[in-house]
């Protein structure tokens, strides 16, 4: 009797990147559901045009880049890319600003570096942070999760044509997001009390950014219970916002948001599970991690507090994703038997 | 240590038929048996029988003199020695082998005694029968005991291991279930040859061994010896591992376990000291797993040593359509064999055949996508991924720095890896060039030093003689007046002669 032969470990586990993957998309679901009903369906129209895109993409880089289509193709990690990107996208935006932003994020941000595996910055924030400062003008006006969604032909004329320049539809439909409201009305010498007194706040944060941001902590706490990705980052993320937050709001309470108001809201809890948590780019240790997640937590808190863009964590995870090969530097655990860590 | 959350390696679901372990048989003695010399860590003994000396059961047939790390090798059975060469053991190493034709009346070496009470005996006198009995680790280390019960380590604590690593591989348990008192009281003349304080012994919690276990060591009313359990996590029960667990301190790296004060003996090593001394029947059997998806019915044999794997596989029913892999030991660290002719060693405490559906998929490798996981299941805490990107640009610098030399083989990081990474596969690759460049390393310093002790060696020698021969030129100058210019010049001509040639006497 003949026997194959191979060196051991016999026996793998049954992870894989692509079942990774697609736990990932599932844990989005809830997000992707409550985003769709509270923002309209913009939101599905970008889902699936960026979906579309990041695939072809994918392939179209894979392709050039002579790697095996099948294997990689299937991996999901495009697709994870995709749907993160079309959730920062506003609902109502011009299918060429997605386009440029799924581009950057697949083509240069991941393949550029060297595919899966070897990309230094987040892609999907990549994607994001080109077309916020290109274009700010479309990713600044939001809708109103409170009034009603905007009709589909309204939805396909804007994301065919670009939003309306002026008009009543536009001023209806398209406002600034809680967070910016929140500046721009403390500019105006308004109190915290007279702010979240107003129709567009809800019970915990702005009103529907409040569920949407649960069902991102539910989905990201199903991903920690099924060990996809590990407490550390979005633990210190958190944490580290809820300090700064919770001190501001200590120190005076009139002019600055909640603990709770500043974790609800914007794309906290998305960020807190779903991107900060992308190992490739994060810090490799456990105490790296923690101190990678705290520094995303307290940039994303200065540039809400005193920066010029409503929401910052896009900077602040594309900030820290430079800073993760400096603290894997200093942050490597000692190995057992050895006195000194490496 | 009961309920403890390990927080590496790898909790393996129980197979559903381990509830009360596998049974235990006696496979009966084959018809030809091969006994390699080589079953030890460390230099092979030589033989001392040739084709056509008939050899009795347990009568030693390989040996070795002088304090080499060696173990002696002793007939498993009575026969006839039909063959003395070098055979393969496993697919990749072969040795010296001695191959007896059993004539079946398994007839014993009247060379060694049984003794009533041999705790009574002098530590030196029980340390000498354990080199006898020929026993190395049963664990599957093959480190010769009698070397480990040094009395000079300064070991004040004893660990018998019964906290078997590998899954599914139940022979130490089905020991301990079986013949817990002679393991107590292996340990306890271990105890008295290290003269050593305590023993703990280790046994994996919820296993069916644990009770015999706990009775035996309360019937013993020895109060060094204590118990504890420990968690079933593989690989909690490998040495530096266990002590750890047991006694929370690390062995340096670099060092060696006994350096901590404490050694692990595998409880069958423990068993194989007391068989020798109670029954005067050396190492010539052991207790091997033979389970996996590849076989009909798995059981724990007792079997002799030198038997061909087939002949147990044969006990435990044969092997299913499933069969496709062949492997010594564990299915995690073993050894994947060629075919069943190889003989059962001292080191097997497994043949384990993977069926096809237990197999790793051949799924290509993935890129790293630094998730972790693998540094977190490390029972060394080392960083695999930032191991793996070293090696990739062959920084051994850094593989260094990284600890990689601590590894231990374990392949937990391969087994979470959702990238399918061979990572221990490269990290032994890795370990060896490490190895290699350390010993090219040595070698160079070695030229380095031969080459400078020779170029002194040249110049004190020239030095020497030209010191000589302008002696003599000058004894001869000062001496004739007429002949004196002549002379010189001769004897310079023969000097300078004689320098060429001396050089190029050393040329190489």
């Amino acid at each position: 009797m003949k026997f194959d032969q191979a060196t051991a470990p016999h026996w793998l586990g049954t992870d894989s990147v692509p079942i990774m993957m697609r736990r990932v998309m599932y844990a989005l679901v809830p997000t992707i559901a409550l985003s769709i009903g509270f923002l309209g369906a913009g939101v599905l129209l970008n889902l699936l045009f960026a979906g579309l895109l990041c695939w072809l993409l994918e392939a179209a880089a894979l392709y050039a880049r002579q790697r095996p289509l099948a294997t990689f193709l299937n991996d999901g990690s495009a697709l994870v890319t995709a749907l993160l990107l079309a959730l920062a996208l506003p609902p109502l935006t011009p299918w060429w600003v997605t386009a440029i932003a799924c581009l950057f994020a697949i083509v240069f941000a991941k393949h550029l570096y060297g595919g899966l595996g070897y990309n230094v910055f987040n892609p999907a924030m990549v994607g994001y942070v080109v077309v916020l400062v290109s274009f700010p003008e479309h990713l600044a006006s939001w809708p109103s999760p409170g009034a009603p969604p905007a009709s589909i032909a309204l939805t396909l004329d804007v994301f065919l044509h670009g939003p309306p320049l002026s008009g009543i539809a536009a001023d209806a439909l398209s406002g600034a997001t809680p967070l910016d409201s929140i500046k721009m009305q403390l500019a105006q010498m308004r109190t915290m009390d007279e702010i979240l007194a107003q129709d567009s706040f809800g019970w915990l944060a702005g009103r529907g950014w409040e569920w949407i941001n649960l069902a991102a902590l539910g989905g990201g706490l199903w991903l920690l219970s099924r060990r996809v990705i590990r407490w550390q980052i979005p633990a210190s993320m958190l944490g580290t916002m809820a300090l700064l937050y919770g001190s501001f709001f200590a120190l005076e309470s009139a002019t600055h948001p909640s603990p709770l108001l500043g974790l609800f809201s914007g794309g906290t809890m998305l960020a807190a599970f779903f991107i900060a948590t992308d190992p490739v780019s994060a810090a490799a240790s456990d105490r790296g991690r923690l101190i990678y997640g705290a520094g995303i937590g307290a940039l994303c808190f200065a540039m809400r507090e005193w920066g010029a863009y409503p929401d910052g964590i896009a900077f602040a995870v594309l900030l820290m994703n430079m800073a993760a090969p400096f603290i894997d530097r200093y942050t490597l655990p000692r190995v057992r038997g050895h006195r000194q860590r490496p | 240590m009961s309920n403890t959350q390990l927080r590496w390696g790898i909790r393996f679901p129980r197979p559903a038929a381990a509830a009360g372990g596998l049974p235990l048989i006696i496979a009966p003695v084959p018809e030809r048996l091969v006994v390699p010399l080589n079953q030890n860590i460390g230099f092979a003994s030589s033989a001392i029988v040739a084709v056509g000396d008939r050899v009795m059961k347990g009568q030693p047939i390989g040996t070795y003199s002088g304090n080499a790390p060696a173990a002696h090798v002793h007939a498993p059975t009575s026969g006839i020695v039909t063959d003395l060469a070098v055979r393969p053991v496993t697919g990749r190493e072969s040795a010296m082998s001695i191959e007896i034709e059993a004539d079946g009346q398994d007839q014993i070496w009247p060379g060694y005694a049984a003794l009533q009470d041999p705790l009574h005996l002098p530590a030196a006198r029980l340390r000498e029968a354990v080199t006898e009995a020929g026993i190395v680790g049963l664990g599957g280390a093959m480190f010769p005991t009698s070397i480990k019960l040094n009395p000079g380590l300064g070991v004040t604590t004893l660990i018998l291991n019964g906290v078997e690593c590998e899954p599914r591989i139940s022979c130490d348990d089905a020991l301990m279930q079986n013949s817990a008192d002679a393991i107590l009281l292996g340990a306890q003349i271990m105890l008295r040859i290290l003269e050593a304080d305590e023993c703990i012994i280790a046994i994996k919690e919820h296993t069916p061994a644990v009770e015999p276990m706990v009775k035996a060591t309360q019937r013993l009313q020895d109060d060094r010896f204590t118990i504890s359990f420990v968690p079933a996590v593989y690989p909690a029960g490998g040495e530096v591992q266990l002590i750890e667990l047991l006694t929370g301190i690390e062995v340096p790296t670099g060092g060696l376990p006994w350096d901590t004060g404490v050694i692990c003996q595998n409880v069958a090593t423990a068993a194989a000291v007391t068989t020798f001394l109670t029954e005067g029947e050396p190492l010539i059997s052991r207790i091997v797993t033979v389970t996996g998806e590849g076989i009909a019915q798995p059981m724990n044999v007792k079997t002799r040593l030198g038997s061909p794997i087939s002949h147990i596989v044969a006990c435990a029913g044969g092997y299913t359509p499933a069969a496709s892999r062949l492997i010594m030991g564990g299915p995690m660290m073993g050894i994947a064999l060629p075919d069943d002719a190889l003989p059962i060693t001292k080191a097997c405490n497994s043949i384990y055949v993977a069926g096809t559906q237990e197999l790793a998929a051949t799924t290509p490798a993935m890129p790293c996508i630094r998730c972790g996981e693998c540094s977190i299941t490390c029972p060394v805490d080392l960083m695999p991924q930032l191991l793996l990107q070293a090696k990739r640009v062959n920084d051994y610098e850094r593989l260094e720095t990284l600890g990689l030399s601590d590894c231990i083989e374990c392949g937990c990081c391969d087994y979470v890896c959702p990238s399918h990474i061979a990572l221990t596969r490269e990290f032994r690759t890795a370990k060896q060039a490490l190895w290699d460049i350390g010993f090219e390393k040595r070698r160079a310093r070695l030229a380095a030093q031969r080459f400078s002790a020779r170029t002194e060696r040249l110049d004190r020698k020239t030095k020497q003689r030209d010191q000589e021969l302008e002696q003599q030129i000058d004894a001869l100058t000062d001496h004739g007046s007429n002949h004196g210019d002549r002379a010189r010049d001769v004897l310079e001509q023969l000097l300078k002669r004689t320098k060429g040639a001396d050089d190029q006497d050393e040329q190489p």
